[in-house]
């Protein structure tokens, strides 16, 4: 198993955020996680991976890659070198240096990676491979990207790079929380079929968090949705999607209905 | 008369290629408009250009019949009172060392608003759905969409004319979603909304119009129904075509 | 196992020592300087007992080679450290946030201009900096010296303070305030400086750190403040000559030295840690 979470719990004090909550996901697989603004998604999965911020306090128990996470200190988790988790999180401008070019942003993680592959590459080679990813994710135009600050380029041109350094990273686990809010339908369609690929192709595992049912239908095979910092009901995404058993879900699958159906103009 | 009109306005980043070129628009009074297209066609640079915070190379851009210009202090200022945005990015856009109220109040402050500031923030709390007890928390302690709200509420504190929302609900849940949308079209009766999204559906749901934009062009305007049913630009028909949809064969 | 975060900074939480620790060392130099202002256990300037007298009950560390009570000397020695520190970072502070501040503003070649030529600045030593703008000033004194050091150290400042608001400046939050009306002042003070402030008040405990060695290398040069001022510096170099026959005279004042420069940056990285814990840095 490459990620196993028993009965965690997240606090603020005394306020509950996301209580006993447990899931598996092995090298492969593909979990989507749910819910409504609030609801705890992305404090699940800074819970998995141990980098809660300072003020919140998890309980339970996390294994990520055989390597217990909660209650271990920082230093720990960063000595236990290996194969590894990559988060793209939420806000893509928070993982990127406003002073730095987006090119040398990707190369770090990628020229680590090659490193601990045993092949570092440098100079021109390097950036090659950054050029290369940065067309992976469907950007244009990727020497401009290259040579561009952050806050030069678009809101979706930005949650890309911030993709492209999370796989620059060949996580064997992915979690991706809202990675293509900022994308328009195409885009947001080339992004998930290069996620997809990947999945098969490195055996990545992949926890998706989103709150686009109908993107999360067509991304993962299993959903777990949250409310108010509960899994109030997990299973396949055509057992929940097409026969929803908790009303919070039927709401929720309700609400999409009603965009879809405004967009066929039967509003 | 309308209340925005853009016309055949160009634009270019510093010694970059250009990235709107020859963009008319008008918006009326409580209009809804949807601008949808592309990642990096344009759509928030024309808003920057909308916000006088960058000049067109060409083309000009008339706010209630007066052309906008950056220059011109008492203008800008009436302006400033009448056009707010809601910015794409949840995370950069709220002060890390402001909490909410301060963050809510800053309209209300620079612009000199008179009345009971107190009790307009946990109105505009209220509005987006939030318990206006959060008002002395910061923005770390907040959720994406929740952040989202913040910012949405800042924006209507002061009662703008113009509201640009930029992916204004992009990081919210539907259910979320409808309530926003919801609010917007109950405020649009009194004020203009250029709705900035790549979420045809959700433009579809609340604006009356759409304006779609193909790297800086615009390729196809008008009413959204009538754009939705029968898109004639081949673009257009593209980006309807790769919607997601819930309706999903059984694996 | 190795874990990426693409979008938060690590967050340690350990419990600082160094906080504790640096705050123990700088207190006590604190609570000597300010006792000075009230009690010291003799006259500075008077001749207490023998030359160059060893440790005793009377005379803690003994005398110098005039038979003036050394522990005497280095409790206002503290206290000169303590102003000349304080003095030199609040004018180093001053200088450096302005003139950060005008050029995270300024047009990109002016900008340019500044950066390159803080960057010279810095590439001087602060003492060489100091040891002009003192020997530019016609008299040395405690004033001389505080001066040469805080414009020494403003170069530092500076380029910090210009690289924090360049960062603070491309966020949403500064375009929201410039459409809600603020000017650009008010954005200085409302949402630059809060900002920035953090990593800049860590920047300062260096600062002072640096400003306490930098004074005791002036006042050994005979640039520092002049006698009757019993600085550490002098000090020293007053015992240079019986390093040998009274080893004491030069160690104590090192030590104090020693301890109040090391108090101040385990402070600095205390409050580092504690920059980086809050607001969970996202
Ligand atoms: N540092 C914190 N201190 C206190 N409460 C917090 C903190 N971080 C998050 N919360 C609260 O925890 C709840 C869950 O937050 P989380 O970020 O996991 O939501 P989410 O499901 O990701 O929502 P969204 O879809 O809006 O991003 C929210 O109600 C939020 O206000
Ligand atoms: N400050 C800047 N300097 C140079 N180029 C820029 C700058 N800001 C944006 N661009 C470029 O201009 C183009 C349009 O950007 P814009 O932000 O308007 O796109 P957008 O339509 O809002 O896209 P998204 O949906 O991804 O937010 C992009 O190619 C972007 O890289
Ligand atoms: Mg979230
Ligand atoms: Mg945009």
């Amino acid at each position: 198993m490459l990620l196993e979470m028993d009965r965690v719990s997240v606090r603020a004090g005394e306020k509950i955020l996301v209580s006993d909550l447990s899931m598996t996901l092995d090298r492969g697989e593909r979990v989507g996680l749910i819910g409504e603004s609030g609801s705890g998604k992305s404090l699940t999965a800074l819970a998995a991976t141990g980098l809660l911020p300072s003020g919140l306090t998890a309980s339970g128990s996390v294994l990520l890659g055989g390597q217990q996470v909660v209650g271990v200190p920082d230093q720990v988790l960063d000595r236990v070198r290996g194969t590894g988790a990559a988060i793209v999180f939420q806000e893509p401008l928070s993982a990127l240096d406003p002073l730095m070019t987006v090119g040398m942003q990707i190369a770090e993680p990628l020229a680590r990676r090659a490193r601990r592959n045993g092949a570092p590459i440098t100079g021109t080679r390097l950036k090659e491979a950054v050029l290369e990813l940065i067309d992976d994710v469907a950007l244009p135009d990727e020497r401009r990207i290259a040579r561009a600050y952050p806050h030069e380029l678009s809101g979706g041109q930005r949650q890309r790079v911030a993709i492209a350094m999370a796989l620059a990273c060949e996580p064997d686990l992915l979690i991706a929380d809202e990675p293509t809010t900022a994308l328009d339908v195409t885009t947001q369609a080339e992004i998930l079929i290069l996620i997809d690929r990947l999945v098969q192709e490195r055996q990545m595992a992949l926890l998706f968090i989103s709150h686009d049912l109908p993107v999360v239908a067509n991304t993962v095979e299993r959903v777990m949705v949250l409310r108010l910092g509960e899994a109030v009901e997990t299973g396949t995404v055509s057992e929940v999607f097409n026969r929803p058993q908790h009303d919070y879900t039927k709401s929720l699958v309700a609400a999409a209905k009603r965009f879809d159906a405004a967009m066929e103009g039967r509003t | 008369m309308s209340l925005v009109r853009i016309d055949r306005v160009s634009f270019g980043y510093a010694g970059g290629r250009p990235v709107l070129e020859d963009v008319s628009l008008e918006i009326g009074p409580g209009d809804t408009v949807g601008l949808v297209g592309e990642s990096g066609s344009g759509k928030t640079t024309l808003l920057r250009l909308l916000l006088g915070l960058a000049r067109p190379d060409r083309g000009k851009i008339f706010f209630d019949g007066t052309p906008l210009d950056p220059g011109n202090r008492s203008f800008m200022r009436d302006f400033r009172r009448k056009a707010q945005i809601v910015f794409q990015d949840p995370y950069s856009s709220l002060d890390p060392r402001q909490n909410v109220s301060a963050i809510i109040a800053e309209p209300l402050r620079s612009l000199r608003i008179a009345g009971d500031h107190a009790g307009m923030i946990s109105d505009a709390l209220e509005a987006v759905g939030l318990d206006p007890n959060v008002a002395g928390r910061y923005p770390h302690q907040f959720s994406g969409g929740q952040r989202q709200r913040i910012a949405i509420a800042r924006a209507i504190v002061a009662g703008p004319k113009l509201l640009l929302a930029d992916e204004a609900v992009s990081a919210l849940d539907l259910t979320t979603r409808v309530r926003i949308v919801d609010l917007m079209s109950k405020l649009s009766r009194n004020m203009s909304l250029l709705f900035v999204s790549h979420d045809i559906g959700v433009v579809a749901a609340l604006c009356r119009s759409i304006v779609i934009l193909e790297s800086g062009r615009v390729v196809e305007a008008g009413d959204t129904a009538a754009v939705l049913a029968d898109p004639q630009h081949p673009y257009t028909q593209r980006l309807l075509g790769s919607v997601p949809r819930l309706v999903f064969e059984e694996h | 196992m190795t874990i990426t975060q693409v979008g938060s900074p690590s967050r340690g939480r350990r419990h600082s020592v160094a906080l504790r620790a640096g705050a123990l060392l700088v207190g006590m130099h604190v609570f000597v300087g300010l006792l000075t202002l009230v009690w010291l256990p003799y006259d500075p300037n008077a001749f207490t007992g023998g030359r160059l007298e060893g440790a005793s009950l009377q005379h803690m560390v003994g005398t110098d080679r005039l038979g003036r009570d050394l522990f005497t000397q280095l409790m206002i020695g503290s206290r000169i450290a303590l102003q000349v520190g304080t003095g030199a970072v609040a004018v180093g502070a001053f200088i450096g946030v302005t003139l950060g501040i005008l050029a995270a503003f300024a047009s990109k070649w002016l900008d340019d201009a500044l950066a390159a030529t803080l960057d010279i600045l810095i590439a001087f030593p602060t003492l060489l900096i100091a040891m002009l703008v003192v020997a530019a000033s016609d008299q040395a004194s405690l004033w001389s010296a505080i001066l040469a050091l805080g414009i020494a150290l403003s170069a530092i400042v500076a380029r910090l303070t210009r690289i924090l608001a360049k960062r603070v400046l491309v966020m949403d939050y500064i375009t929201a305030a410039r459409t809600s009306g603020s000017s650009w002042p008010k954005i200085v003070f409302i949402h630059v400086l809060p900002n920035i402030w953090p990593t800049l008040s860590v920047n300062f405990a260096l600062q002072f750190g640096l400003a306490v060695i930098a004074e005791a290398s002036l006042s050994y040069l005979g640039l520092g403040a002049p006698p009757p001022n019993a600085s550490w510096g002098r000090i020293l170099q007053e015992a240079q000559g019986t390093v040998y026959t009274a080893p004491l005279g030069a160690i104590a004042p090192g030590i104090a030295l020693v301890s109040l420069a090391i108090g101040v940056n385990l402070l600095a990285d205390g409050l580092r840690e504690r920059v980086d814990d809050r607001l969970g840095d996202r």
